[in-house]
């Protein structure tokens, strides 16, 4: 991420503005920006790797281009116009303009966010069937180095959090939660990479954590025992009057049902988009410092890398921290919902 | 905030490919990777099983061994008392057997003494009397008289003949 900060700001030195640099680092993009370079002649040139945009036109049906085309404004094919939007509420995205007016398409672009979660996942893939293939040839051996390291975690996943969280039933969860777990660490730690195949801020994407409570909201709740609605909306713990006749406990109950899954989406997300931020911030001191002069901005660098290298060393624990954490709750809360009736 | 806006291509994406990966590994993976470590954990169990009982059985046979050793040493301490005794025994028995037959052979030599100081005596008064008979017969050849020294010799002769015959 350093790097790719470094190039940005150089290229913009004369109008720089912090906040919309910050977000511009930690907003999903159309393609995957390596750097900005300056030319002798002051002309910028955008260094990145493109990505395929896959959008539904208005007028045209399914389009597909390369992201290169929107780094120059609009970009016109075929009768139909794209441009990159301004609107406050969707900056940066994709917007077809329609008689004059931004439209939002069916957007299904590979951006920079599915290409990194494309990458996770492919490594995942990568690195469970390597052990699998380990467990093939020599059903006994244990296996060394970094599958040995897999094992581990795997283990630790299944005996420390599924079993004790869950219960009895906790082989059909265990899926799932080494896949939440493995996939969030994946890219919690592919996000402190500064350049790729790392850098997209991923998990610190609304969407993405989004989908991933989701998935946990369906595996709480389709599962459930009978004790756990009737626990829900019949709260046998409280007092009647607090359920006759205006259902107060039940009422609070059943928005306990959405506010768990609610809960793990921004803890994730805030989690990891803070820990992006911190990191720019201090960047960002750099440039701010060093445009009123340039040895001021020096002595701020060397503290702020000093902070930022801090924060990065925090971030890889919090980047554990957080894949685990999610998915912890994520079986706690699978195992309340497996009550039973003493 | 465009941040709290979710990208709905991102979600479509997110949640195919999310769930796809589960799929796969749940499907292909997982299962493998924990049978397999089950498979191990049970090996080890049983090797740690197999391993305990080895331990057991070995400490039963050190302590039958130590049973079987310390019976033998006790028999034979026994034996041993018991060959001790038997010497002593037969030691007391020979001493015996030697101290009676002493008894009995001095007791053979004291009769046999006795007997023949008796044959002596015997013979001793056999030729004393003859002697005497002798003596009184050269006494009454020559000195037949009425000197009254000589009846006085002959008297205690005589006497001392009866008091030793009697």
């Amino acid at each position: 991420m350093m790097l790719t900060v470094t190039g940005g700001v150089m290229a913009s030195e004369e109008s720089f503005e912090p906040g919309k640099f910050i977000f511009g680092h930690t907003r999903n993009a159309y393609g995957w920006h390596i750097t900005t370079l300056t030319k002798e002649n002051g002309e910028k040139q955008h260094v990145s790797i493109p990505l395929p945009v896959i959008v539904k036109s208005a007028n045209n049906g399914w389009m597909f281009f390369s992201s290169e085309h929107l780094e120059e404004g609009s970009y016109v094919c075929d009768g139909a116009e794209f441009r990159l939007s301004e609107d406050p509420t969707m900056v940066g995205r994709l917007v077809e303009v329609v008689d004059g007016e931004e439209v939002r398409p069916w957007d299904l672009s590979i951006t920079k966010d599915v290409m990194e979660v494309l990458i996770a996942a492919g490594f995942l893939l990568i690195v469970f069937f390597s052990l699998t293939r380990h467990y093939k040839r020599n059903p006994m051996k244990a296996p060394g180095g970094f599958l040995g390291c897999i094992e581990v975690v795997v283990l630790f996943i299944v005996n420390e959090v599924c079993k004790p969280c869950i219960g009895k039933d906790y082989k059909r969860y265990t899926p799932y939660l080494l896949t939440v777990f493995f996939f969030i660490w994946t890219l919690n730690l592919l996000g402190m990479i500064p350049i790729f195949p790392g850098g997209a801020n991923v998990t610190g994407n609304l969407a993405v954590t989004m989908v991933l409570a989701s998935v946990s909201f369906v595996f709480i709740n389709v599962f459930a025992s009978k004790e756990y609605w009737k626990d829900i909306f019949l709260v046998p713990a409280s007092p009647m009057w607090l359920k006759v006749p205006v259902p107060i406990m039940p009422l609070l109950e059943f928005v306990g049902v959405f506010t768990k899954p609610l809960a793990l989406m921004i803890r994730l997300f805030a989690n990891i988009l803070a820990g992006h931020i911190i990191e720019l911030v201090f960047m960002v001191l750099i440039f701010i410092f060093g445009m009123k002069s340039q040895s001021m901005g020096a002595g701020v660098g060397v503290f702020s890398v000093l902070f930022a290298f801090f924060m990065q060393v925090l971030e890889v624990l919090l980047a554990s921290i957080q894949a685990y954490v999610f998915t912890l709750l994520s079986a706690v809360f699978i195992g309340l919902s497996k009550v039973e009736s003493e | 905030m465009d941040l709290f806006n979710p990208e709905s291509g991102l979600v479509i994406w997110m949640l195919v490919v999310f769930l796809l990966l589960m799929a796969i590994l749940a499907k292909f993976a997982f299962p493998v990777i924990s049978k397999a470590i089950g498979e191990r954990e049970e090996r080890i169990n049983n090797a740690v099983k197999v391993a305990e009982k080895a331990e057991e059985r070995l400490r039963q046979i050190d302590i039958e061994r130590n049973k079987v050793l310390g019976e033998a040493h006790q028999q034979q301490s026994l034996m041993l008392e018991e060959v001790k005794q038997l010497k002593e025994k037969l030691v007391n028995e020979a001493r015996e057997e030697a101290r009676k037959e002493g008894e009995r052979m001095r007791a053979e030599a004291s009769a046999e003494i006795e007997a023949q100081k008796n044959q002596a005596m015997k013979d001793i008064r056999q030729e004393v009397a003859r002697l005497s008979v002798e003596i009184a017969g050269k006494v009454l050849q020559e000195n037949l008289s009425t000197d009254k020294s000589q009846m006085a010799l002959v008297n205690k002769l005589i006497d001392a003949e009866n008091i030793s015959k009697s």
